[in-house]
């Protein structure tokens, strides 16, 4: 069987003071403190090579999950290992953190707003994964880029465009080549696909399930695209109210639901 | 024990349904029987009988709610495929147990070429080799060069149905569930089809499986096990092969 | 000694603010590149005018200094007259324009062509301290980034300078990587001068008045301009281009539109002047 490479234990995300009533809430809104836990107790580990996908409703609590793990947001409580380092991630200090985040993992945003910058071009996105793991050969660079821009099927003619220059599916594919350039172990994808029509999320969905089987690369896939997911996905969590409330093999799921609210969201399935 | 392959003892699919009040419904229980290796066991019933709920709680897609399946793999450890980790069974259904249905899906504007081509590379295989395997494999089952490229979509119901069991029959598992693979099928891929699964068999590969016809059942089935409201019936020695 | 006016305190700052400079000065030293916050005192110049390097020279300044201060390699220029009269009138030390003679220099975005010594202390003006502004609004981010390293947004500046460029296009304050830990901003010196920071055997010492930094490097300190493999910092060409005055071809010039005719000079004006003289002084007078 295949290895674990990142173990999440007792994940929990608190908006406000908190209580310790919080963690036995049923709702993501404490009763007594009114406090919000956008993720309550989460508890998962990836194995090497897997797409392990997360959905819920919006508000569940999965982005939230994803962006702890990639040190987006700071975890209230819970702990997080990757395999052969016996420290918890999050007490890592923000240089630890910060080279996990450049080195060993890689984040596809929903917005490429929030995943790119718009003032540097596009190869320059992805270039400053490669400067800050200290490529200081230009000639080396350009020749990286258009490897990376070949793999993810992005045209070498818009290497020097700005992003707001390019299309929706272009600007998620130089996400998918920044989070790439590194060759991280781990991805994240936070609903990578949604706002694009049809025929681009078809694209970029084979390009995802090309890469993951290239690179070996585990990916942690987060959407509410019950499709997306069953194309995708080896095994899914089901989160409601920041809890994981069903874990399950993909095909599982989707027709053998345990969970009364998973069962009502693949029932509403189109 | 080397000669079983697989040991279903009491095993029950019960479904709760929330949406409906917490309505439950048997699918099948207390089904108790083994499979040998090499033996290709066939699933007889009415419809509304079972038959694709215990094929599809054997493969993991329903979770069994009583007893076990226990899969006694070649080399390795048995394993209870009824409550073993997901990533174990994602393990074993890379390489050692396939499983067709009447449906397929895949993701959209992707060639039928490398949907088959990706199964064996998953498996382990090497990209040229994996190639070379799944052409040979479309070509087998009349999916012809110049459909190679195209995508699934795109094709009829029975073409789809191909490469759907192409898929399937390509990595050599050991332990094959079928739950009629060839509904779909005209008479001509039917016939081709059944010749592809019967030379897996003639290389030792366990089946469990359900077809639509009694007869095509009886080809080469070894044995038959009935299904009658979700209860076994009977299990019977398939006299008409040998 | 000169007459000094009555009722300041030597040097104007007082003796406890001259201290805490001084403090600062030390901590800069310690940690070459690094910008310590100071508290930068009012001065009867406005900020913005050169007051961080001139408490960094008020509050290291004895009796016995002699004191140079140039603009962009001037001694003549309205800036330094001033600076230089007000030091004057709240020391009474001597003030030259020769720079081998000066013990403190100040200056405003030149290091004078002579060679300067382990005797000397250069104090530079600084307008703007924080290299990373080009790249990052954020004082709280940029302080961030200097404690981790984080270096990668400036490189991606040179790096897209080079797409749009084919060549970094940064001309004055070209950022420099100090004793390997930070990166930093050499004051607007033009790119001819920055080479003169690596390994110098003199104290380089930067005050910003308005932005209340001071930064160091100290003496025998690597300073490594910025720069790719295969894309190599390069100073100002000169080239078939020499001094209108003194006729040297070694210095760094100033361009003069004067009516149509467009003529270089020396920047360094006391060294222009010394090349008149004796057009045969060596740019590094000062033996090894």
């Amino acid at each position: 069987m295949r290895d674990w490479i990142l173990k999440v234990e007792n994940l929990t995300k608190i908006y406000g003071d908190g209580c310790p009533n919080c963690l036995k809430s049923e709702t993501n809104k404490c009763p007594f403190c009114r406090a919000t836990i956008a993720v309550n107790s989460v508890s998962l580990a990836l194995y090497s090579g897997e797409i392990l996908g997360i959905m819920g409703e919006s508000g569940s609590g999965k982005s939230t999950l994803v962006r702890s793990l990639y040190f987006d947001i700071s975890p209230t409580l819970g702990e997080a290992y990757l395999n052969g380092e016996e420290r918890n991630i999050f007490n890592f200090n923000s240089q630890e953190k910060r080279k996990l985040r450049n080195f060993n993992m890689g984040m596809v945003y929903q917005s490429p707003y929030r995943g790119l910058n718009f003032e540097i071009t596009a190869g320059g996105n992805v270039a400053e994964k490669l400067l800050m793991a200290n490529w200081r050969s230009y000639s080396n660079i350009r020749r990286r880029l258009i490897d990376l821009f070949e793999k993810t099927e992005l045209p070498l003619n818009r290497m020097d465009d700005f992003p707001a220059t390019l299309s929706g599916g272009m600007q998620q594919r130089i996400q998918i080549a920044k989070a790439l350039a590194n060759n991280p172990e781990i991805l994240f994808l936070d609903e990578p696909t949604s706002g694009l029509d049809l025929s681009v999320q078809a694209r970029l969905l084979d390009l995802i399930k090309k890469i993951q089987q290239e690179l070996k690369i585990s990916i942690i896939l987060v959407s509410h695209d019950l499709g997306v997911i069953r194309l995708l996905a080896d095994r899914v969590l089901v989160m409601r109210e920041g809890r994981i409330i069903e874990s399950g093999l993909t095909d599982q799921i989707l027709e053998d639901p345990q969970h009364p609210y998973t069962q009502l969201l693949v029932n509403s399935m189109l | 024990m080397q000669d079983i392959i697989l040991k279903v003892r009491n095993l029950s699919k019960k479904f709760n349904l929330h949406l409906l009040g917490g309505k439950v419904i048997t699918a099948f229980q207390n089904a108790s029987f083994v499979l040998k290796r090499g033996e290709f066991l066939g699933i007889s019933g009415k419809s509304g009988s079972g038959k694709s709920s215990l094929i599809k709680c054997i493969y993991r897609t329903y979770l069994s709610t009583e007893g076990e399946i226990v899969y006694y793999p070649k080399n390795g450890m048995p394993i209870d495929l009824a409550r073993c980790l997901d990533e174990e069974i994602i393990d074993l259904r890379h390489r050692k147990i396939g499983y067709v249905s009447q449906f397929f899906y895949a993701i959209p504007r992707v060639s039928c070429l490398k949907i088959v081509t990706q199964t064996l590379i998953q498996q382990g295989v090497d990209e040229d080799g994996a190639k070379r395997r799944a052409k040979n494999m479309l070509l087998r089952l009349l999916i012809p060069e110049r459909l190679f490229d195209a995508y699934p979509s795109t094709f009829s119901g029975g073409e789809r149905q191909r490469v759907n069991i192409a898929q399937a029959l390509v990595k050599k598992a050991e332990l094959l569930l079928l739950d009629e693979p060839t509904a779909s099928l005209d008479k001509t891929s039917r016939a081709i089809v059944l010749d592809e699964i019967l030379k897996l068999k003639k290389k030792g590969i366990s089946v469990i499986g359900i077809f639509h016809d009694d007869e095509e059942l009886k080809r080469f089935a070894d044995r038959i096990l009935v299904l009658e409201e979700g209860k076994i019936k009977e299990i019977y020695k398939n006299d008409k092969n040998s | 000694m000169t007459e000094m006016i009555k009722g300041y305190n030597f040097a104007f700052i007082d003796e406890y603010a001259k201290r805490e400079i001084r403090r600062k000065i030390l901590k800069a030293v310690s940690i070459p590149g690094y910008q310590v916050p100071f508290g930068s005192r009012e001065l009867p110049i406005a900020r913005g005018w050169g007051t961080g390097g001139l408490q960094i020279t008020l509050s290291l300044i004895g009796k016995e200094d002699i004191l140079k201060v140039i603009d962009q390699g001037c001694d003549d220029s309205v800036n330094a007259v001033n600076i230089k009269r007000f030091i004057k009138a709240t020391t009474g030390i001597s003030i030259t324009a020769d720079t081998l003679k000066a013990t403190i220099i100040q200056t405003r975005h030149r290091i004078p062509e002579e060679e300067l010594t382990e005797a000397q202390i250069l104090v530079f003006q600084v307008p703007y301290p924080e290299p990373l502004r080009l790249v990052e609004p954020q004082e709280a981010q940029t302080r961030r980034m200097h404690a981790e390293m984080d270096y990668a947004k400036i490189w991606v500046f040179l790096y897209e300078n080079i797409v749009k460029w084919k060549e970094i296009t940064i001309g004055a304050r070209y950022p420099v990587f100090v004793n390997g830990r930070y990166i930093m901003d050499p004051s607007p010196i033009p790119r001819y001068d920055v080479p003169r920071l690596n390994y110098a055997r003199t104290l380089y010492l930067f005050g910003a008045g308005r932005e209340k930094r001071i930064y160091a490097i100290p003496p025998f300190t690597e300073v490594k301009p910025l720069e790719f493999e295969d894309h190599r910092f390069r100073i100002e060409d000169f080239t078939a281009k020499s001094c209108a005055l003194c006729g040297s071809k070694d210095t760094f010039l100033d361009e003069i539109v004067d009516g149509d005719r467009r003529i270089f000079t020396c920047s360094d004006t006391s060294f222009c002047k010394k090349r008149r003289e004796d057009p045969n002084i060596p740019k590094s007078s000062v033996k090894k």
